[in-house]
């Protein structure tokens, strides 16, 4: 079937949509009845530990485990010689070993796994397997590890060197334009990396069960790549392997990958004939890693002297770690996700992915376009200061139109973006404050620009990218299947909003099962926050084959034509004569005579789309979300330390589904975008991991966090379900550079390294309180807005 | 999950049985007050030992009396002890701000004076030492903070009550098989931070004692961290003023200033502060007092901020301590 | 290896007798000894609060507790709080002012808001975010979190208040 246009959705009046629902799962989750990874139990279950590499490159000569597996308690060990398939989650960069074979690549690789009757007794064994290692050159700096070097990290990388992914793209004229333009500012960012440090460590169960069919149980939010990676590496056929989803205690795009971790344990499950639970402590978090990418990043952006952007001119480099991951992803949104939510007329871009023997980096919560959105909004603020123009008004007299197309082809359908800005600005009393802070005080504005769902999926394939199956009995409840990952971001209330406002009835009526790949239909995961948009869109779907079914068996109770019903507070009522009505108990009698209980499917496919260039796809989406945020910022005068005060978040989410989990994803975005700026990173030493724990990775707690003041737009987009789009990941974009551009208006310190430490702000006033400048704003000194 | 090592666990119901355990321990052993300095320790393998001897049933170690500040007390209980921080005012934005309030449940007084010296190298898991490579602190060969050192340990210390304790002349009550004994606290610890302080392997702090006077200090404690629960002190200065004449004429008659999480213990800073008795305590004397301190002290790249920046922030956090002082007396 | 030796708990008014050793940590009793899984480790270090329980009543980061020295306390874990399916009001606000996202960090922040609310019935904002600041949340930056605190205090006061006072009536 094809998808309804939402067009009558925007007529109609909701029921359900747009209130205020908390989360279906959350009774399990505020009693500690939820189940994670750690929660899973079984019978005559042994405990695993892995051994990881403590170099960051070196040749494996020799292992041996004959002592370990001595050892009291212990029942088997894996390592690289008993998987020989390589996987990922991309499949054009396959380059993971379940257990490392010929190599490691950097601090953290797992070189073996055991299991062992105890946690202690297979901790004690895997420090007691031997590895004879002959030590390879490291590369642990990204620009060095580009050249031509001794021993490439993989022996793919073509030309001698460790660059992984180019990505060169030009549109338009790019030097005619600049060379054309009034002002045409140019700065260098610098980003460390950050890890979405989710607070359930990863936890997974491999069972091997009677009939020699093997299940996992792991808190993924991709189930299905996990599901095909398995069977690559077991060698299994996928039907032999169940892959079940526990409760996610986090995810933001670090359980987005099919890790060594989960295949090692499903090895040793089927080597041991045991249940095998492997429980990471939170070092191994940080070394399983796939966080933002560490980078450096130019742009330059030139404008007419009106302040019309006339050109992009972009140039990403990021440090992908030893693996690939999503890193091809990566390296093109970079670039091309800064592709809104303005007009461009000229573009150009330049990306670089290296592989170092660090840590894998991968998808993180705005995934690629998180630093880039930083470096372009920190030039248009440039920009703004030469102009002399105020930046909202330069930002909403650039702003993209809604449905139209990018220069680079993407199809621009709802835009909320203008009432985004101009909601921002007039309820953060930007005219007032903009201009009259006193100095250490300062406002900002910063945009952002989101797929609502990759259109693409990644393993290419006409399967539908959701599908949600509804089963009803006689009990009247509705089972709603999906493989759609709930991770915390409310997925699966989506699915029973999506139904109850289809079907009419309350929302414990509905449950959703959304674990089991033995018994949902495919779902390509919780990432490319493309849940909302299509599972949202497949839910919605198979509610609507519900309602017809109902609709024919009220036709045949009633002799009413099924056309004219309506479905409201549990009940089947004619429009045209509210007193041919039934319940929904009656009507659904009659649906299952002679049928049983009925069966509907739901899917959703993204529609066709998109340039024939190379790389057209990347950041292709069915929608995207627009956003604009106002901040302000304190900074402590003595001690540099920068506090944000106040957030105005304007996001355009189509339409909020769900207000409460709305409000919720912008404010955690928020939180974990500010972390980003004002206190998270992961520092290196060498190449290894050196601050793997809470206390010295700065998560920011309640004390840090500002005000945040949530303003959700509502541009209905018509493909969207009800209109809705993403809101989990693209509000993360704006909250950096409108935090960047707040302290510069504050202090006239542009932050080009992130994150913004106590000690560069005292860097920076002190040398102002040197120079005699003093400490006052630009603008006094006759330096611009 | 990290695991604890195997250890004995001695629960002594009183301060002659901790005593008698540790004798019997011939010195391998550890005393746990709240557990959550010293577990944490051991969780990653640092200087374990074979047995461990909780105070927790120790009665008399748990409660305040007067002037006498059990070391079992805990931080949170402290916190919660209106008299003692009618009397010590200064007390109260430090354990406000001391660690995280879960932190502060378990955590005691004792715990927190002999708190572990803390540095970037030091506090890692076994896997993060082996990959990152040993410091002397932990079984390696040499100081990673300053090279070439192997003689002495540059971890950093940050406890946030001794340099409170000391401003107010309180002084320490440790009990070992050889008797009792009563140092003050500005001359507990020994610059190095493997060793620490005086007290020996086989000594319990008892409790801390304050003397008849404590309460005529005028103290504040102030302290820069990157956030405000969990982290400890990037730097921090304590400082106590004991006005002569009225207070509201501010002026000093002793100055006593410790600068805290500069260095391997908290430095009494005698000389800075001596030069400044028989001043006012105004802006001109605050920002030379504050200088003073910066001048002062060295701090190494133990912690997450880097040395030249804690330095100035010695001076500023001094600064800020004296205009709280200032501003109560005004 | 030192042997498990029999401890006796009182967890959530039942008595549980639980083998460990010394070196287990009351989180490891309380969530393989006694089964009680609703209690979550999320660091090892106290650093994140998840782990939190509540010993006479206070609340106590549990994997920095040994096992062993939380005999004769009372415990109370997040299973003591429904009553069936009558969630306590700490966990009805959670759930309803949207609190709880992944909720792993859940358990943990609804055991310490409930000694919170034993000993101070009316925090402020501001109290209610430094009571909360040892227990980390990475989904929620924190705001419906201390929506919920506020709501559950509310609600909490009303029940205490008498039936007849119309101004501390349950809040919706």
């Amino acid at each position: 079937m094809t998808p309804e246009t939402g067009a009558a959705d925007a007529k109609e009046e909701f029921k359900v949509v747009g209130s205020r629902q908390p989360l279906v799962d959350s009774w399990k989750k505020v009693t500690g009845a939820a189940v994670y990874g750690d929660d899973v139990r079984f019978p005559n279950m042994l405990a695993c530990r892995v051994l990881r590499s403590t170099l960051p490159h070196a040749k494996i000569v020799r292992i041996d485990t004959s002592r370990a597996a001595a050892m009291p308690g212990v029942r088997g060990i894996v390592t690289g010689a008993d998987a020989k398939a390589r996987f990922g989650v991309l499949p054009i960069s396959q380059d993971e070993e379940a257990l490392c074979i010929e190599k490691v690549r950097y601090v953290g690789d797992i070189v073996a796994a055991v299991a062992a009757d105890d946690e202690a007794a297979a901790a004690a064994a895997a420090a007691a397997i031997e590895v004879v290692y002959e030590r390879l050159p490291e590369y642990t700096d990204m620009k060095k590890s580009a050249e031509r070097v001794a021993a490439p990290i993989h022996e793919w990388t073509s030309d001698g060197s460790n660059v992984q992914k180019r990505v060169d793209q030009h549109f338009g004229d790019v030097p005619g334009a600049l060379a054309s333009a009034a002002v045409a500012p140019k700065a260098t960012f610098r980003f460390m990396g950050v890890g979405h440090q989710f607070t359930e460590p990863h936890a997974v169960v491999g069972v091997p069960e009677p009939d020699g069919r093997i299940s996992l149980y792991t808190p993924t939010q991709v189930p299905h790549y996990v599901h095909k990676a398995l069977a690559k590496v077991l060698e299994m056929p996928m039907h032999r392997i169940r892959v079940f989803r526990t409760a996610v205690g986090g995810g933001f795009g670090g359980k987005s990958d099919p890790f060594p971790h989960e295949m090692a344990v499903c090895l040793l499950a089927r080597k041991v004939g045991r249940p095998v639970k492997l429980v990471f402590d939170r070092e191994e978090v940080f070394l399983t890693n796939r966080g933002r990418h560490p980078g450096e990043i130019s742009a330059q952006i030139g404008f007419d002297a009106h302040g019309k952007i006339l050109a992009y001119d972009l140039d990403a480099w990021i440090d992908g770690g030893a693996y690939a991951s999503f890193g091809v992803v990566t390296t093109y949104y970079n670039g091309t996700l800064s592709q809104g939510p303005y007009r461009i007329p000229n573009f150009r871009y330049s990306g670089r992915r290296v592989y170092t023997n660090k840590a894998p980096c991968g998808a993180m919560r705005g995934h690629g376009a998180v630093n880039c959105r930083y470096a372009v909004e920190s030039v248009i603020d440039m920009a703004c200061e030469e102009l002399k123009i105020d930046p909202i008004e330069l930002r909403l007299l650039n702003a993209l139109p809604a449905h139209t197309k990018t220069l680079n082809g993407y199809r621009i359908t709802s835009n909320g973006i203008v009432e985004c800005l101009t909601r921002a600005r007039d309820e953060s009393g930007w005219a007032a404050k903009k201009g009259k802070l006193p100095f250490g005080k300062g406002i900002g504005v910063g945009c952002g620009f989101f797929i609502s769902g990759s259109a693409l999926p990644i393993h290419k394939s006409r399967t539908p990218q959701s599908t949600v199956h509804l089963k009803i009995d006689v009990d009247g409840g509705i089972t709603a299947h999906s493989m759609g990952a709930e991770i915390g971001q409310g997925s699966d209330t989506v699915i029973a909003i999506a139904v109850a406002e289809i079907l009419g009835v309350p929302m414990d009526f509905i449950r959703v099962r959304s674990e089991d790949s033995d018994t949902a239909p495919l779902d390509l995961g919780a990432y490319s926050s493309r849940g909302c948009f299509m599972i949202g869109n497949a839910a919605r779907e198979a509610a609507i084959v519900v309602r017809e079914k109902l609709a024919r068996a009220a036709e045949r109770v009633t002799g009413h034509p099924a056309g004219d019903f309506e479905f409201a507070d549990a009940r089947v009522t004619a429009r045209s004569d509210r007193k041919v009505s039934l319940s929904y108990f009656e009507a659904l009698t009659e649906a299952l005579a002679d049928h049983g209980a009925i069966a509907a499917s739901g899917w959703y496919q993204a529609p066709r789309m998109g340039s024939d260039y190379k790389g057209a796809g990347a950041g292709l989406a069915p929608a995207y979300s627009m956003s604009a945020f106002v901040a302000e910022v304190d900074v402590d005068l003595e001690t540099g330390i920068v506090r944000c005060t106040g957030v105005w978040a304007a996001h355009d989410c189509g339409r909020a589904i769900n207000r409460l989990s709305v409000e919720g994803q912008i404010e955690g975005c928020v939180h974990m975008g500010l972390g980003q700026v004002l206190g998270e990173e992961m520092r290196y030493s060498g190449g290894r991991v050196s601050n793997p724990s809470f206390l010295d990775y700065k998560i920011l707690g309640p004390k840090e966090m500002p005000d945040v003041r949530v303003l959700v737009v509502e541009s209905n987009d018509k493909e969207g379900p009800f209109g809705a789009k993403e809101s989990g990941e693209g509000p993360l974009l704006p909250i950096l550079p409108a935090v960047g551009n707040a302290l510069y208006n504050a202090i006239g310190m542009r932050a080009t390294s992130l994150p913004v430490t106590p000690d560069q702000v005292f860097a920076h006033l002190s040398k102002l309180r040197k120079s005699g400048a003093g400490f006052r704003k630009t603008w006094e000194t006759g330096q611009g807005c | 999950m990290l695991i604890l090592p195997e250890f004995k666990l001695e629960r002594p119901k009183s301060l002659a049985e901790a005593l008698d355990a540790a004798r019997r321990a011939d010195g391998k052993c550890d005393f746990l007050g709240g557990g959550t300095d010293l577990l944490c320790n051991y969780k990653w393998g640092i200087n374990t030992r074979p047995v461990v001897i909780s105070l927790r049933g120790i009665a008399e170690m748990n409660r305040r009396d007067g002037r006498r500040v059990g070391g079992g007390v805990t931080l949170a209980s402290l916190e919660r002890d209106a008299d003692f921080l009618d009397a010590f005012p200064g007390f109260r934005g430090a354990l406000a701000r001391l660690a995280s309030p879960l932190i502060r449940e378990t955590g005691t007084v004792a715990g927190n004076i002999l708190l572990d010296t803390r540095c970037i190298w030091l506090n890692q898991t076994e896997f993060a030492r082996k990959a990152l490579g040993n410091c002397l602190k932990a079984d390696g060969p040499e100081c990673r903070v300053v090279k070439g050192s192997t003689d002495r340990c540059y971890a950093n210390y940050s406890g946030d009550t001794a340099p409170l304790f000391m401003v107010h002349g309180a002084s320490a009550r440790l009990a070992s098989p050889r008797g009792e004994r009563s140092v003050p606290l500005t001359s507990f610890f020994r610059i190095d931070g493997i060793t620490r302080f005086v007290k020996e392997r086989d000594e319990v702090l008892v409790s801390l004692d304050m003397p008849p006077d404590a309460a005529e200090i005028r103290s504040s404690y102030q302290k820069l961290r990157v956030r405000e629960a969990w982290d400890f002190a990037e730097v921090a200065t304590a400082v106590g003023v004991r006005f002569d004449g009225p207070a509201s004429k501010k002026r000093i008659g002793e100055l006593r200033i410790v600068a805290n999480a500069v260095a391997s213990i908290p430095l009494w800073l005698e000389d800075v502060a001596k030069p400044f008795a028989g001043r006012t305590l105004d802006e001109a004397t605050i920002d030379a007092i504050g200088d003073s301190v910066t001048a002062a002290v060295q701090p190494v790249r133990a912690t997450w901020l880097p040395p030249s920046y804690r330095k100035q922030m010695a001076g500023v956090m001094a600064k800020r301590a004296l205009r709280e002082i200032a501003a109560g007396v005004a | 290896m030192p042997n498990k030796s029999l401890v006796t708990l009182r967890v959530n008014g039942a008595t549980y007798e639980v083998a460990v050793r010394p070196h287990d940590t009351l989180a490891q009793a309380l969530r393989e000894g006694c089964g009680l899984t609703g209690t979550k480790v999320g660091c090892d270090l106290g650093t994140c609060g998840c782990c939190t329980v509540i010993a006479d009543g206070r609340p106590v980061l549990s994997c920095l507790t040994l096992a062993l020295e939380a005999e004769g306390k009372d415990l109370r874990t997040i299973e003591s709080l429904a009553r069936g399916a009558e969630l306590h009001p700490v966990q009805e606000a959670f759930a309803t002012c949207g609190g709880s996202q992944c909720g792993y960090c859940t358990p943990g922040f609804v055991m310490t808001t409930v000694s919170l609310l034993e000993h101070e019935p009316s925090p402020s904002r501001e109290r209610i975010k430094d009571a909360i600041s040892g227990n980390l949340c990475r989904c929620t930056g924190y705001v419906k979190i201390i929506d919920a605190v506020e709501r559950a205090a509310g609600r909490l006061r009303a029940a205490r208040a008498p039936a007849d006072h119309p101004s501390l009536q349950p809040q919706g």
